[in-house]
């Protein structure tokens, strides 16, 4: 019962927390929708093709900035400093902030995700997913995915300037290589190669629909952040 | 009385840095312990240890029977730390701090605490907002709330004003009257002097002198400054006297229990037949202690 209530206490101040956190509020609700916003009138006005699969596009799109850009910033502080040791000395458990981190941007992702399922027809017209079950279940991995990406950026970074570089080194890359922008059959014949190892491109085309291999890809990369992260888990909490 | 923190042949490095240096203390149950040093001598360090933050390279800590390593949970319960340099995040509420803290150990929060270290008004308050003085007091409640048998302070009151001083004065005066063990480093002497039973000063990684409790009673530390006629103290054979030094032809006597000094001198000097041409007394502080130890003149026990 400790256990659980020092869970949901946890969880609870780090919602709230979110909200009186500008940075996380832009970066997790208003720069998401207003890119929705403008890449999908843009993709839509120049191909009335792209209605078919803008929702997903958006959501892939959205989802990597939560996770990539906002996620880690708020992450990086409970891994190193003066919170962590606060932290430590008070004895509180650093993995349910880092698992209140988590959760919180999944349910983050969740809501915009919602708001492009929602929206994206009466304002674009676009295309509704053909299996809305296939579609959850692609979403809640490509979430799972992103967030474990973007909790390891942080948890790796010592400080919030390196969680920032590291962000951008793996967003941008990762936001044109997926086929999220740009159609992975555009870009030249190597760069198309390299697109199998970019988790975002995994998580788009599961949510276009079902594929084997995209779904082991994504497992497998989530089970070895899983890895990852309980080791580095331990490094951090040790005494140094 | 028995020990409830044991430290022995403590070794700590920073990469190739040595600051700690084969340390050995023992905490008594139920005391008040200063630890006193200047910059780096290695205070704060020690602290950490203690508190199970950092490692060390060889010796062993025992709190209460148990050790970090082992007990590491068991250990936290017990414990409450202000730690010198403190944080948490920005946007959060003193009560969800508060909220947090107490969820964590598992422990029903006395509303009391809020009034008694003057935060009540800043329940709503986030954290970034407060200043330097109520973020200390937030982190001694927050270090206090679970009832902890061992309280350590790292400069608990450094940056605050005069009012939130006396505040926490008034609740480590407190916490020493219900048996709570104490351990405090400070720069002010006056607070170490006045909150501590004991004093340990570390130089170095090392320990260098100890205040005993008695020796920090009133009227058991004191120097005497005498001038004569005849000058007949100077290589006086003298028991309770200590010359510690000549300056423009008064002689400064460290005294261990201040009657039997003042005896013995005005007794040399009657024998003598000698006259005092001026005479003061002051008592000896630990900032005196420190400085002195800090230039390196004497390491003996007090």
């Amino acid at each position: 019962m400790k256990t659980l209530k020092a869970l949901w206490v946890n969880l609870k101040v780090y919602y709230m927390m979110t909200f009186r956190n500008i940075f996380l509020m832009v970066v997790n609700y208003l720069l998401p929708i207003l890119c929705y916003l403008m890449f999908s009138a843009v993709f839509v006005g120049i191909n009335e093709e792209n209605k078919k699969t803008i929702i997903m596009s958006m959501t892939a799109f959205t989802i990597a900035m939560n996770s990539y850009l906002g996620l880690p910033i708020n992450v990086v502080r409970y891994s190193a400093g003066d919170i962590k040791r606060a932290y430590i000395a008070g004895g509180l458990r650093l993995r349910r902030v880092f698992l209140s981190a988590a959760v919180s941007n999944i349910f983050h992702c969740f809501v915009i995700s919602m708001t492009i399922l929602l929206t994206a027809k009466p304002l674009f017209g676009a295309y509704l997913p053909e299996s809305m079950p296939r579609y959850f279940a692609a979403l809640f991995v490509g979430i799972l995915l992103s967030t474990m990406i973007g909790v390891a950026i942080g948890m790796f970074s010592k400080t919030n300037a390196m969680a920032t570089v590291i962000s951008q080194a793996l967003f941008q890359p990762s936001i044109f290589l997926s086929g999220v922008l740009i159609a992975v059959e555009y870009l030249p014949k190597f760069m198309q190669k390299i697109t199998d190892i970019i988790p975002l491109k995994h998580t788009y085309v599961l949510l276009k629909g079902y594929d084997e291999t995209s779904l082991i890809v994504s497992l497998a990369f989530t089970a070895v952040l899983f890895v990852m992260l309980i080791i580095r888990y331990r490094f951090i909490i040790r005494r140094s | 009385m028995e020990n409830i923190i044991e430290v022995r042949n403590l070794d700590k490095s920073y990469g190739k840095t040595q600051v700690l240096f084969n340390l050995s203390l023992d905490v008594r149950r139920g005391e008040c312990l200063g630890i006193v040093g200047g910059n780096g001598a290695g205070k704060t360090t020690l602290l950490e240890c203690i508190e199970g933050i950092r490692d060390w390279q060889k010796g062993d800590i025992l709190i209460d029977g148990m050790t970090i390593e082992d007990d590491s949970r068991q250990i936290r319960e017990i414990l409450g730390v202000q730690l010198q340099s403190s944080s948490l995040p920005d946007e959060m509420k003193v009560k969800e701090a508060v909220e947090l803290f107490s969820a964590e150990h598992g422990a029903g929060f006395d509303d009391r605490l809020y009034d008694e270290l003057d935060v009540r008004q800043l329940r709503e308050k986030q954290y970034g907002k407060l200043s330097t003085g109520q973020k200390r007091r937030l982190h001694l409640l927050l270090a206090i709330l679970h009832d902890p048998k061992i309280i350590i302070l790292d400069e608990p009151t450094a940056g605050l004003d005069v009012n939130s001083r006396q505040l926490l004065y008034a609740k480590i005066d407190e916490l020493k009257k219900e048996g709570k063990t104490i351990l405090l480093t400070s720069h002010d002497m006056f607070e170490v002097e006045n909150l501590c039973d004991r004093v340990l000063f570390i130089e170095k990684g090392r320990i260098g002198r100890e205040l005993s409790e008695e020796s920090l009673a009133d009227g058991d530390r004191h120097i005497v400054a005498v001038s004569s006629e005849k000058n007949s103290l100077v290589g006086a054979d003298l028991i309770y006297s200590s010359l510690k030094e000549e300056i423009d032809g008064e002689l400064y006597f460290e005294c261990g229990s201040i009657n039997l000094c003042l005896t013995e001198l005005l007794e040399r000097l009657k024998a003598e037949d000698d006259r005092i041409t001026n005479i003061y007394i002051k008592k000896k502080t630990v900032e005196e202690e420190l400085t002195k130890m800090m230039r390196g003149d004497g390491h003996e026990n007090a």
